[in-house]
């Protein structure tokens, strides 16, 4: 009995393989933007991966944490790059999230019945900006400890149980070491967990569903009458896939031997803000929205003004499949909704990069 | 000059002539120089005149200059104290400390100041042919190493700095590099090239150390590179491979 003979009686290798012979992938004007899924999934392939191995020698506490840093960048073999990828590629996987979300959005692929498609990627999606600002603290360095500071004193805006959010998110009323041992636990063991579970059950609905064809396309279709090209997934398309994914891995390579990641000075919890201080490109335009707000409204603080309608649009996203309707207004509506959330996002981001350092 | 300046040299003439008005007599109207060090470091007349009685303000005669120095510069006046010089001026009734370094107008000095050329203090009395030159000399290229090594470090280490390479422990090298140099320049007040010398040497190597340091970033900087363009290179393969085979597909149907 050979090896293959083997696996067969136990696990249904013929089945997988019929599966992918007949999977396809439609061939349209707005194919290209089928890659930032795969993307997405390759940064975060790049995320596990550097991941388990700085926590070789990551120590999370206020004491050591800083340190374990600074002995990965100049004491581990190759520990310079192996941190530099896990920083970049985070930052590239929130711009393909970025890119695969509106593209969903843009081509309207969350309609029936792929709702539970949208609704794993919309919470995979918040979670990449959870293991952003988790991860961001770890490093115990200024920018991070005053970017966390800011970050979880947002959340005491919300009326009646913000400070007890805010305490529960520091693990006390002020960000110390048990922030940090918090935010470690949180970024190496829930949020992975949580992630995991979610991109399985994202990745299983678009191997049960398809992927989704853009409904001016299937209008174009319908028009013509001509069937709509479609590539097999196995080797056409996995193999373009292996080339994005291989360009990015030289992005990634390139962006770490020339622009390694800082690792700036350590944190003084006593010290005061440095001038010009500024949260990562992600969050600039919130942040930079935030110092707009008045510091009171009707005895309100003046922040929900920026954070109520982030959170209503935020909750709006989240249930997109179910409040558009499906029809040619409602989707103008929503790409309508999509331009505005990216113009005033890319406003806020180039007015706080433009923003004179004090 | 700012007005901070202004206002404490002001302050300071007013209070030499109150003071020596109280005491019936006048008092002569000495005013600090705006770069003098004590001045800006906000030390007043009684700083150095502070003999007690009528007489405070009165100026400080020669045998006494080096004691009311060594009041703060203890190790300077050590040095100076066991020093050939201190014989010299004291026979020659000059006064210590401030023959080279003035009284009331102090400036920081530099390395510069020992030698023969302006703004050298020493070729006041010296030439390059006369007695104690090779002292000087000795003492002049011995702060020049000092400083020579620590810049040259400096610049390496800001180069890798800026590259993004961490040389924590080039910095520590350099601060004790710095630190022998302060020592250095205390050292050159026994007015012998033998403890300059031995912190010369340490200086230097400490600077070294963190040159080699430096280095050492730089290099590993230059493998990442390379390595860099290695990896790019077997990408920039794969990739022609990859795209050749893509071409090479049946056409979609």
């Amino acid at each position: 009995m050979n090896v293959r003979t083997w696996l067969e009686e136990r696990v249904p290798l013929s089945a997988v393989q019929e599966a992918l012979r007949h999977k396809t992938v439609p061939q349209h004007r707005f194919s290209v933007w089928y890659f930032f899924g795969g993307m997405t999934l390759f940064f975060f392939f790049v995320q596990v991966v550097t991941g388990a191995l700085l926590l070789l020698y990551y120590r999370p506490s206020s004491s050591e944490a800083y340190e374990s840093v600074a002995f990965i960048m100049t004491r581990v073999p190759f520990g310079w790059l192996v941190r530099s990828i896990h920083s970049w590629s985070a930052n590239l996987m929130i711009a393909a999230a970025f890119a695969h979300l509106f593209s969903v959005v843009f081509l309207h692929a969350y309609r029936k019945p792929r709702e539970l498609t949208w609704l794993t990627g919309i919470l995979t999606f918040f979670l990449t900006f959870a293991f952003g600002f988790s991860g961001y603290l770890l490093p115990w360095n200024e920018l991070a400890f005053f970017a966390t500071r800011v970050g979880t004193d947002m959340a005491a805006v919300v009326p009646g149980i913000g400070h007890e959010i805010v305490r529960f998110m520091r693990g006390g009323p002020n960000v110390t070491g048990a922030t940090l041992t918090r935010f470690f636990g949180v970024h190496v063991a829930i949020l992975p967990a949580i992630a995991t579970a979610l991109i399985g059950l994202h990745l299983l609905f678009i191997q049960h569903h398809g992927i989704s064809v853009p409904p001016s396309v299937e209008a174009d279709v319908r028009k013509t009458g001509r069937r709509l090209p479609h590539m097999p997934f196995v080797p056409h398309f996995a193999l373009r896939d292996l080339f994005g994914w291989t360009v990015a891995l030289a992005l990634l390579a390139g962006l770490s031997a020339y622009y390694p990641w800082e690792l700036g000075k350590k944190a003084d919890v006593f010290a005061s803000a440095p001038a010009g201080i500024k949260p990562e490109w992600y969050f600039l335009w919130m942040f930079q929205a935030l110092k707009y707000a008045p510091a009171t409204i009707f005895g309100l603080s003046g922040e929900l003004l920026v954070l109520v309608p982030v959170s209503v649009g935020a909750l709006l996203l989240v249930l997109l499949p179910f409040l558009d309707p499906d029809t040619e207004r409602s989707r103008r509506i929503v790409k309508g909704a999509a331009v505005l959330a990216l113009l005033v996002m890319g406003f806020f981001t180039v007015l706080s990069l433009t923003a004179p350092t004090p | 000059m700012t007005l901070r300046d202004q206002f404490s040299i002001v302050a300071f003439t007013l209070c030499v002539s109150i003071a020596g008005a109280a005491w019936g007599q006048t008092a002569p109207a000495v005013t600090l120089s705006p770069d003098d060090v004590h001045g800006k470091a906000g030390i007043k007349c009684e700083g150095c005149h502070s003999k007690p009685g009528p007489n405070q303000f009165a100026a400080v005669g020669p045998a006494n200059v080096a004691a009311v120095c060594a009041q703060c510069h203890v190790r300077e006046a050590d040095f100076f104290l066991k020093s050939p010089k201190k014989v010299i001026f004291e026979a020659l009734q000059m006064p210590a400390c401030v023959t080279c370094h003035t009284n009331h107008s102090v400036t920081r000095p530099t390395d510069a100041g020992i030698g023969f050329k302006e703004p050298a203090v020493c070729a006041t009395c010296h030439t390059e042919e006369g007695k104690g030159a090779d002292t000087i000399r000795a003492l002049s290229d011995g702060l020049g190493r000092i400083s020579g090594s620590i810049d040259r470090a400096s610049q390496l280490l800001e180069r890798a700095e800026t590259a993004g390479m961490l040389v924590d422990d080039g910095h520590a090298a350099l601060r004790k590099a710095r630190e022998q140099q302060v020592l250095g320049r205390v050292a050159i007040h026994a007015f012998n090239p033998q403890p300059l010398t031995d912190t010369t040497a340490t200086a230097v190597a400490a600077a070294g150390e963190a040159e080699a340091v430096a280095n050492q970033a730089l290099g590993e900087l230059r493998f990442r590179r390379q390595g860099l363009a290695v990896a790019t290179i077997l990408i920039l393969g794969f990739l022609i491979t990859l795209g050749m085979k893509i071409r090479r597909l049946p056409p979609i149907s």
